[in-house]
């Protein structure tokens, strides 16, 4: 059964014509594809922060978005989680506060034994206290999907969260990425154009190149088509 | 100048200056600062100088004619310069400019927090014509706003404003009107670029988390821009206290009823009372620097 259904159009300013429709229904689905393809628009479109010219976005039966009827869910309803590259923890809330933040805003009773799982499958116990100014970047990635399952989503995207890491905290943070999609079953849209963590993570791979889909199927069948189709520093 | 022997000297983001190009770099930046502040605190002194020994002057001589055998029964015995300071024309015009600036502060930060973040977030049809617009009074002339203000009430909206018991020209409602004209823009300027400075990708993550635009801006943009608000503040209070100009034209210079502090300094020195038009310039400053030194170290220092 499909998790997410997507199939939307835009057409940008500069002539950037985006077109891309495809299904999620594995755990773990990775948009591949090189940089300026349209992997980031697709889940700005699906969070709501982007509104496509035309399309229909469907999660879990639930209509995100439906330009015929003029149904587009505010960001806040959509039930979506999204970890960025750069992490963009609140600065001025603790560790803490930062996690706690999605729990009180999603449910105000805010569990603490959800709370207490993130922070024992994530390990981010010693740091809650912290600002953070004084966290390390696999840290900082952590505490960020920490507060996005904490709030519960139905779905869960992530823009390049290991790209800004370097090769062996890339490896640790991955696990923990892998290990809490897995404690929590929540599907997960991952944007990545590194062929490694495709084939570590992603049961199944959508290709995108210049705003289209031009290949899906797992990281086996796309990498071989990607390395056919797409410039060699595209995966690299 | 040898810049390591005291405490290290660091740059602004906390690394330290090192090696001799390094420190020439800094003695020279910090050269400048020298130059313009002991430029500043030399005009101080003067003024300080110079009324001290006026006061001191005065003070012999109100003694003198008090105990003059010869004082002429019936006229008011010579005033110190402290007297004059704390006449109650000058203390009405000192809580005059205290209140008004104050309102001024609050009415420009509700308009420059709203502004600022519009200006900031949104892109809209005229947006550039807009932003220059907000930027006028800072290239205008000040004068030119209390002319604006008198020649638009006698205008027929003026006027209906007027009828609606709304009175501004020669009222003290007139000051706050000049006072925040004047000094709106560049509180809306400060905070605008506080929240340029804030990514708003943290409102859209606010948003996943559940939080409505406005709670992504008053649990996220609005702390994390509030060093810029406070120092828009700073911004409109300053121009608002020490305005002239307009309110020469606008509301006139009454003792008593639409006097303010630089008004009495121009009241003060026009009748040649120089001593106590710079007294007054230094209460002006005094009270300048302790309200501007609080502000920075309750709202900056603590962020």
């Amino acid at each position: 059964m499909s998790v997410l259904s997507f199939q939307c159009e835009h057409r940008y300013c500069g002539g950037f014509h985006l077109d891309v429709a495809f299904d999620v229904s594995h755990r773990f689905t990775a948009l591949f594809g090189p940089s300026g393809s349209g992997k980031t628009s697709v889940l700005n479109m699906v969070a709501g922060f982007l509104r496509p010219q035309q399309g229909t976005i469907v999660l879990k039966g639930r209509t995100l978005l439906n330009t015929v009827q003029r149904v587009s869910l505010l960001p806040e309803k959509r039930s979506v989680g999204f970890v960025f590259q750069d992490s963009l923890l609140f600065p001025h809330r603790t560790v803490e506060g930062n996690l706690r933040y999605g729990q009180h805003r999603h449910n105000r009773r805010g569990h603490s034994s959800d709370f207490s799982r993130v922070v024992d499958v994530l390990e981010i116990g010693p740091l809650l206290r912290r600002f953070p100014r004084n966290l390390s970047g696999g840290e900082r990635q952590r505490v960020a999907l920490g507060r996005a399952l904490l709030s519960e989503p139905e779905l869960l995207l992530m823009d390049e969260p290991l790209a800004s890491l370097d090769a062996p905290l890339r490896d640790r943070v991955l696990t923990y990425l892998e290990r809490a999609v897995a404690e929590w079953n929540i599907p997960t849209l991952f944007v990545t154009h590194a062929e490694g963590e495709v084939r570590r993570a992603a049961q199944w791979v959508v290709l995108l190149q210049a705003g289209h889909v031009v290949g899906a199927g797992t990281p086996d069948q796309v990498l071989g088509l990607a390395a056919s189709r797409l410039a060699p520093d595209a995966t690299r | 100048m040898n810049l390591q022997r005291t405490a290290p000297l660091h740059s602004g983001a906390g690394v330290p200056v090192c090696g001799r190009g390094g420190r020439l770099f800094a003695a020279s930046t910090l050269s400048v600062v020298a130059l313009f502040v002991a430029g500043w605190l030399t005009l101080i002194f003067n003024d300080v100088v110079y009324t001290a020994r006026e006061a001191i002057k005065e003070t012999r001589v109100t003694e003198t004619d008090a105990s003059h055998p010869a004082a002429v029964p019936g006229l008011p015995p010579s005033q110190t310069l402290f007297q004059k300071l704390v006449s109650p024309e000058i203390t009405s015009a000192l809580w005059l400019s205290l209140w008004t600036s104050a309102v001024t502060v609050v009415i420009g930060l509700g308009f420059a927090i709203p502004m600022g973040y519009a200006l900031s977030r949104y892109r809209f049809p005229g947006h550039t014509f807009i932003d220059s617009v907000v930027d006028l009074p800072i290239l205008l002339p000040p004068l030119v706003i209390g002319l604006s203000l008198l020649v638009f009430f006698q205008t027929a909206p003026g006027r209906l404003i007027e009828d609606l018991g709304l009175k501004f020209v020669f009222q003290k409602k007139g000051i706050i009107l000049c006072q925040f004209l004047d000094s709106a823009s560049f509180g809306i300027r400060a905070v605008k670029l506080a929240f340029d400075g804030v990514d708003p990708r943290l409102e859209h993550v606010a948003m996943t988390l559940g939080c409505g635009r406005a709670g992504a801006f008053f649990h996220v943009a609005l702390p994390l821009a509030r060093r810029g608000i406070v120092v828009g503040g700073i911004l409109i209070w300053t121009r608002a206290f020490g305005i002239f100009g307009p309110l020469m034209v606008f509301v006139g210079a009454v003792r008593m009823r639409t006097e303010v502090l630089p008004t009495t300094i121009y009241l003060e020195q026009s009748v040649g009372r120089i001593e106590v038009a710079l007294a007054v310039a230094l209460l002006m400053i005094a009270l300048a620097t302790v309200a501007l030194v609080t502000i920075r170290l309750v709202g900056l220092e603590r962020q």
